[in-house]
């Protein structure tokens, strides 16, 4: 079940002035799995992610993908590479059409980016497959809408959207189902189940139904440093884990 | 939706064959004031593409308008240029500015891109204030505008206001339905992206930067031709063509035609142009008229003028739906 390694942290450290957010972390992502980040408020998994897509530049520590280092380039630069991230807060873009969401990201996919002499209609194949994105996540029939006055759980679909439409190879999902209700929550679980087959999914997540049903490979982070990293049955009987997070007695 | 459209068209067309027969419905005096409309017209559309597209407020962008008001005057002056050539090259210079400029400017947005566009165009202003022996100082240039030179055609003679007005149509138009396409461009397209949300924009592989750049030169470039046309009208250019309050009006007029549709700057040039023409021949004081508007647009309709008349138009074709049954 172990396969290479497609992303790597080796000694992973932020500060934020005199606050040491991530201490340490070194984990190595394998290609294809399912990889979940587990941790309580604040234990630092917003900022690993900040860190991986390069939001945030880290304070030292090394970011490998692919055997390259890509520690401090840009977002476009890693997102370019294969790695594209969702958000927490819903982070779209609020005043156009779901079509036009998921087609810009589909344009710089294709690298169609400086143009200004070509009717962007004339790159068919692009509306086609904006289509086919947005059948995927269920929003087909609401192309036309305007993405900030979409429901809650559409702009979550759309979120997701967004990020799988460069076609990535590693996908970081940061709480995809954060403020959704049980059903909400489940319906998400299937659509991001569908949506990453066959991808490298690096997901945060609260809920412990959808970590133990999505991941095979479970990290808990405590205060910026591995507690541990296994299968999920292991994390189930890790003691650490059980008495820094899982609340068990 | 389609119907809509063939209405749009009709009405396009039938605007556009008015504007060709007008020397012929309305006297000379008239038609220079049609002039200036076509003009600011097109620094207004150039100037949206920054403020309402892309959501830059620039408070600078007389430095563009009055390069290129300043560039084609001494090109005339000193090269011998034709009028067509003397236009482009307004265009050109504005873009070089551009770059210079943008290069800073494009990495700000919000207030601090405001502030440093209106600090560059003081630093503009004060060259050509300063510069006297290259540009007149306060005293400014005038140069009588040349021919308009057509290979294999001939010259055509442009000091005739008729003649000349169908040259600024014909470019005003040309430059006008270019921008309008650029917004279904590629670039155009992404330039509304980073308005909406700059951060997710990188998140999924845009250079920012550079987009704005290079909208910053498309924009750069239409005011210069709008600034070399305005000169090249008055024949004559001075500071007032590079001064904040040029900036200024340029925000003004665009604010009350509406920001948020294609058209809109056209319909503030229009109002606010035949405003200033009626109302200064009553009274001095009609800039106190003007900022009266301004303010009242701000407060009651941040849509402006063409946001309140689509309002209007979506209600009358509410009603006839309603009693057509």
């Amino acid at each position: 079940m172990e396969n290479a390694t497609i992303l790597e942290t080796i000694d992973l450290r932020k500060d934020f002035g005199s606050q040491k957010i991530i201490n340490g972390i070194s984990l190595s992502i394998g290609r294809g799995s399912r990889h979940a980040i587990l941790g309580p408020n604040g234990a630092g998994k917003t900022t690993f992610f900040n860190l991986l897509s390069g939001f945030h530049k880290a304070t030292s520590g090394e970011i490998i993908f692919k055997g390259n280092d890509i520690t401090g380039l840009s977002p476009y630069r890693i997102n370019r590479l294969g790695i594209a991230r969702s958000f927490q807060i819903t982070n779209v873009f609020p005043k156009l059409s779901v079509f036009e969401n998921v087609r810009a990201v589909l344009m710089s996919k294709h690298k169609i980016r400086f143009n200004f002499l070509r009717n962007i209609r004339k790159w068919g194949n692009l509306e086609q497959e904006t289509d086919a994105i947005l059948e995927q996540i269920g929003l087909r029939e609401k192309k036309e809408a305007q993405a900030g006055f979409l429901s809650y759980g559409e702009q979550r679909a759309l979120e997701v959207g967004i990020t799988i439409a460069s076609d990535p190879e590693v996908i970081l999902l940061d709480e995809p189902t954060a403020g959704m209700s049980i059903d909400e929550t489940r319906q998400a679980i299937k659509l991001i189940d569908k949506v990453t087959q066959g991808k490298t999914l690096l997901i945060i997540e609260h809920d412990m139904e959808v970590v133990f049903t999505l991941a095979d490979v479970i990290t808990v982070i405590y205060y910026g440093t591995v507690v541990a990293t296994g299968s999920p049955e292991e994390i189930r009987a890790n003691q650490k884990v059980r008495e820094a997070y899982l609340g068990d007695q | 939706m389609t119907h809509y459209r063939i209405w749009n068209w009709l009405f396009l067309i039938s605007f556009l064959a008015l504007l060709a027969f007008l020397p012929g419905l309305i006297p000379e005096f008239s038609l220079n004031v049609v002039i200036t409309m076509l003009i600011y017209s097109l620094f207004a559309i150039a100037f949206n593409i920054l403020f309402g597209q892309a959501g830059l407020l620039s408070f600078g962008h007389a430095a563009y308008f009055g390069t290129g008001a300043y560039t084609s005057i001494l090109v005339y002056k000193h090269f011998g240029l034709s009028l067509f050539p003397g236009i482009l090259a307004g265009g050109v210079f504005s873009v070089l500015l551009g770059v210079i400029f943008g290069v800073f400017v494009v990495r700000l947005s919000g207030m601090p891109f405001a502030l440093l566009s209106l600090a560059f165009n003081m630093l503009i202003y004060a060259v050509a204030e300063k510069w006297r022996t290259f540009t007149g100082g306060e005293d400014g240039i005038a140069m009588q505008r040349p021919d308009l030179f057509i290979p294999g055609f001939g010259s055509i003679d442009m000091f005739p206001t008729v003649n000349f007005y169908y040259f600024v149509l014909i470019i005003v138009v040309l430059c006008i339905a270019y921008c309008w396409w650029f917004t279904k461009t590629p670039l155009g397209r992404i330039n509304v992206c980073i308005r909406e949300n700059e951060e997710r924009a990188g998140f999924v592989g845009y250079n920012t930067y550079t987009t704005k750049l290079l909208v910053y030169l498309v924009c750069a470039f239409f005011c210069g031709v709008a600034g070399a046309l305005a000169s090249s009208f008055d024949e004559f250019v001075s500071t007032s063509m590079i001064n904040m309050v040029k900036s200024g009006d340029i925000l003004i007029t665009t604010f009350v035609g509406g920001l948020g549709i294609f058209w809109g700057p056209i319909a503030g040039v229009c109002f606010l142009t035949y405003l200033n023409d009626t109302l200064s021949s009553f009274t001095k004081h009609w800039v106190l008229i003007q900022g009266a508007i301004f303010i009242a647009v701000v407060m009651y309709a941040p849509d402006g003028i063409s946001g309140l008349l689509l309002r209007i138009k979506n209600r009358l074709f509410d009603r006839f739906k309603i009693e057509k049954g």
